[in-house]
């Protein structure tokens, strides 16, 4: 019997996936621009503490709280941190240009593939796709996401600036070029990715529409916020939120699936993957975030008995621990949800 | 050893990366002067003198209404002695966008130096003070300075 055109399967059940990776972007659109118009300036701190916080430390959680995954990955897991903080640390100080060049094209990069990380558990989980559909994604994901830092009025402003930090003083005509080939080849590559799921289709593979769905809804939030707004803090409310609790939502649940299917998982992640006990794990987030105000915030000042943080170098500490604290994060899923390793299958 | 170096290829290599953009960064602060020294390290890059206003010049033809663009070209205007100026662009600035902090300091700052009226000046303080409450302190200590003495700071919100 042929495969159907269209095999619906969901990351995690219907009511999640309608939930947390369709209807979460545009609820956090509202959000932002709710925000934007009405809360005070403090908003995106709000969100950065509550949501992407804690979305560092439950990668943190998983890994170093997993002796499996400790073991697999221990190099680096013991020496990236050090590697990154120190570099951190000395970019602050001596070349700031390439520490804000490092972290905003890294956090780009780590930000739709995330997305791409979804995309591939969706076809997973459908047996949707060709071999090639990966590569495809992928493609479609550089593409179009590149296509909306180089295009929108945000973004352009952002890039143009630096170039001219960096001494690449690019005038109006240049960028003006720069932005219609962008648009021509996401056009274009558009068309290629349409063709490709029609090839899919007449060669007998199925595709999962929620896949396309959850990618429209994904980049509805990135275009729209980049091409509305002003400001960047409603593009960041509004992608902070959606990158980070969807980042949440699979890391509970792929925590739960493998509790459930894995006997020897650590008791800790196993106690906190029972539905029960849900409020322990927010309760672990708010401790996270609280931690990370007192180094962050200057707070460890009035906590160290006037001996710690009064030396020259403390804001300089609390600015490395902030910049490699997110590049870490940014290496660690680079590899740790790679969707073809066995292991990793088992938490989806 | 070897595995080490494997393991942690991409992290090196990221390194690597990374300092030699810094050389060339620090070479080109060292022939051209063109960022402003920074006061602490949270600070951003910033460009200064006629580097930022090359860029202000690009950016506002680029991008003619967006408040980044006319936010530059009022900080090159006051870099440059002419606040009158400066304080033109604000004005376009604070049309597209009004919850920007930068653009609400600068204007109060420019509206203290040009001699505009307290209560406008007051107004746009206040404005900052409720947006802001993060600096609200700051803020007051700084402009109740900088407009002699003259702004009141009774309301809380």
């Amino acid at each position: 019997m042929p495969n159907p055109a269209f095999q619906v399967a969901y990351v995690i059940d219907r009511r999640n996936d309608i939930l947390w990776f369709l209807a979460l972007p545009f609820a956090a659109v509202l959000f932002a621009v709710f925000a934007q118009q009405n809360l005070p300036g403090g908003a995106l701190v709000g969100v950065t503490l509550w949501i992407t916080v804690p979305h560092f430390m439950l990668t943190g959680v998983r890994l170093y709280g997993t002796p499996e995954e400790y073991s697999r990955w221990r190099d680096r897991l013991v020496w990236s941190p050090v590697l990154l903080i120190g570099l951190a640390f000395v970019l602050i100080k001596y070349a700031p240009l390439t520490l804000v060049l490092l972290i905003l094209l890294w956090d780009h990069q780590h930000s739709f593939m995330q997305q791409h990380g979804f995309a591939r558990i969706y076809d997973r989980k459908a047996g949707a796709g060709s071999l090639s559909t990966k590569n495809f994604d992928l493609a479609f994901n550089w593409i179009f996401f590149g296509n909306m830092l180089i295009v929108s009025p945000l973004f352009s402003t952002i890039w143009v600036s630096m170039l001219h930090q960096w001494r690449i003083p690019i005038g109006a005509e240049s960028v003006e070029m720069i932005q219609s080939v962008s648009w021509v080849i996401t056009a274009v590559y558009g068309l290629v990715y349409v063709a490709h799921a029609v090839y899919c289709v007449r060669q007998g593979h199925s595709l999962n529409p929620l896949k396309y769905l959850f990618l429209l809804a994904s980049y509805f939030l990135w275009y729209y916020t980049s091409f509305t707004s002003e400001y960047l803090m409603v593009y960041a409310v509004a992608h902070r939120i959606m990158h980070g609790v969807q980042y949440n939502v699979m890391i509970y649940y792929f925590n739960k699936h493998l509790s459930e299917r894995n006997p020897e998982h650590p008791s800790l992640l196993r106690y906190l993957a029972q539905p029960q006990n849900i409020v322990v794990g927010i309760l672990l987030c708010v401790a996270c975030t609280i931690v990370w105000v007192v180094l962050t915030e200057g707070h460890l000042r009035d906590l160290g008995f006037g001996f710690v943080g009064f030396g020259g170098n403390f804001d300089l500490f609390s600015f490395s621990l902030i910049s490699s604290v997110a590049m870490i994060h940014y290496w660690f899923d680079a590899f740790i949800w790679k969707t073809r390793q066995p292991e990793i299958q088992k938490g989806l | 050893m070897v595995s080490w170096f494997r393991n942690l290829s991409i992290v090196i290599a990221i390194m690597v990366a990374a300092g030699i953009m810094a050389l060339v960064e620090r070479g080109q602060l060292r022939e051209h002067g063109h960022i402003v020294p920074r006061t602490n390290v949270k600070a951003l890059p910033q460009l200064q003198e006629e580097h930022l206003l090359v860029l202000a010049e690009k950016l506002l033809e680029i991008h003619p209404t967006r408040a980044e663009s006319n936010l530059l070209m009022a900080k090159a205007m006051i870099e440059a002695g002419k606040p009158d100026k400066a304080l033109r662009y604000l004005e376009m600035a604070l049309e597209a966008e009004r919850h920007d902090q930068r653009l609400l300091f600068l204007y109060a700052q420019v509206l203290i130096d040009t001699g505009a009226e307290i209560e406008k000046v007051q107004a746009v303080v206040d404005e900052m003070r409720r947006y802001f409450p993060r600096t609200r302190e700051k803020v007051e200590t700084y402009f109740a300075r900088a407009a002699g003495g003259r702004l009141r700071f009774d309301a809380t919100y």
